[in-house]
């Protein structure tokens, strides 16, 4: 999974929510994480895992592999939901093409249909997006955010070691907190921009001391 | 004196939501039995049949006379308790879902075009299901739209669909059958022909007074027409589906 600079709107910040996005869905959803480079300059990032679904440790066809491939393509959508939850206007028209691909690829594993495809990943996109609204999650990957600025490769056991690490809020009664959200018609959490500020700002004080 | 106004209870009526407490399922048809809607009708019922036969969800029976039109099965998904988020409650709940969608598929796959839907049905009652499993409105109507398509690609496959119209012809002439009858029915079943859903465009038909077709709505571009470079205009002259 790569994510470049494909238009202005893109900071050093999205780059390294969409990295950490990928990592804490993964970590969540008990992927194996393999690391995640990110080059601060060029403002790039990538991170790599583990599949599952190739090897042939599921039945041909069966739902234990659909259900693998499900977890592949929540984790593939993660980056971009993550990003587009800390920064919509500059995610608004980005099309990560590693990630999109990397989904097609997995889903054709097992399905030829594209109508069946399609909606398939619609519905793993709206996975992630409830795993990454989860305060606790988010918590994670502001964490993990400011972590990479610090340090710009981690491998799979660093990033387990970092995550297991954070403090997160307590998990709230997840029914009843959708019931609140829903009442208040309020559909994504706040995209505004003082909101990002905090997480901005500990972004470039960690990519300053770095240097 | 003002005439009081009631407005319609939002939510689905209180027997639906008792339908999901029960471990059975049964969905009935109801409209005038009309000679036109008789095959797609039976359609309907036989592709529930097949299909949770496939899926191992027990059948209790499904009826096929001049004013019924009833199939009843147990649900799998119900032996979980709510909340169990083991990958088997998932498995369960989205075949229980998928067969539940088989009705209204295979009845538009039969007719060549699809019902507008009225009122609370087969769709509401899968919906009711996964709310047991998923409380987050957008991550079930995106399930919900994933397990139609996987509703129609089982479906168009020959020889499930050869099994279905087979079925069907026998549930018209014997005009119920139990569970067992219905499983050994489909295990003797030998074909020597196939046969495909006639290929017809699969689309809800227009109603001009309601739905203008002179504005071009922007649509999110879906994956496959993301990586193709298209944009939510271009999506959307897309022939629709």
């Amino acid at each position: 999974m790569t994510i470049a600079r494909l238009q202005r709107g893109v900071t050093l910040a999205d780059v390294l929510v969409h990295e950490a996005g990928h990592a804490v869905a993964a970590w969540e959803l008990g992927v194996r994480i393999g690391a995640i480079h990110v080059h601060l300059r060029v403002r790039e990032g990538r991170m790599t895992f583990a599949s599952d679904v190739g090897l042939g440790r599921f039945p041909a066809g069966s739902d234990v592999l659909r259900l693998a491939i499900e977890r592949e393509m929540v984790v593939l959508h993660a980056g971009l939901v993550a990003q587009k939850r800390f920064h919509y206007e500059g995610a608004c028209g980005l099309v990560p093409r590693t990630d999109y691909e990397g989904i097609l690829a997995t889903a054709l594993q097992v399905e030829t249909d594209l109508r069946l495809i399609d909606e398939w990943s619609d519905y793993a996109e709206e996975r992630a997006r409830a795993l990454i609204e989860l305060p606790q999650t988010w918590r994670r990957v502001e964490a993990l955010a400011v972590e990479l600025a610090r340090r710009p490769v981690l491998h799979g056991e660093e990033v387990d070691a970092f995550l297991a690490g954070v403090r997160v809020p307590r998990a709230a009664n997840a029914r009843l907190a959708y019931r609140r959200r829903e009442a208040k018609e309020i559909y994504c959490l706040t995209h505004r921009a003082p909101d990002r500020a905090p997480l901005e700002r500990a972004i470039a004080a960690a990519s300053r001391r770095r240097r | 004196m003002a005439e009081h106004v009631r407005y319609e209870r939002i939510g689905p009526p209180r027997k639906l939501r008792r339908r999901t407490r029960r471990t059975t399922w049964r969905c009935r048809i109801y409209h005038v039995p009309e000679e036109w809607f008789h095959r797609a009708d039976t359609i309907h019922v036989a592709a529930h049949a097949v299909v949770a036969s496939d899926f191992g969800i027990p059948i209790r029976r499904a009826i096929f006379d001049g004013r019924h039109r009833v199939f009843e099965a147990a649900w799998g998904s119900l032996a979980y308790a709510r909340d169990d988020a083991s990958t088997q409650a998932r498995i369960a709940l989205e075949r229980d879902c998928i067969a539940v969608q088989c009705g209204v598929v295979g009845r538009a796959l039969a007719l060549g075009w699809s019902h507008k839907v009225w009122g609370w049905d087969d769709q509401s009652l899968a919906c009711d299901l996964m709310e047991r499993f998923e409380y987050d409105s957008g991550v079930v109507t995106g399930w919900f739209n994933y397990q139609r398509e996987r509703a129609r690609v089982l479906l168009c496959d020959g020889a499930t669909w050869t099994r279905i119209e087979l079925l069907a012809q026998r549930l018209r002439a014997v005009r119920a059958m139990d569970g067992p009858a219905i499983t050994a029915f489909l295990a003797d079943l030998t074909t020597a022909a196939i046969v495909v859903p006639s290929g017809a465009a699969w689309r809800t038909p227009p109603t001009p007074g309601v739905e203008s077709n002179a504005v071009l709505v922007w649509r999110r571009p879906t994956l496959t027409e993301a990586l193709r470079g298209m944009d939510g205009y271009q999506a959307a002259q897309q022939e629709e589906w």
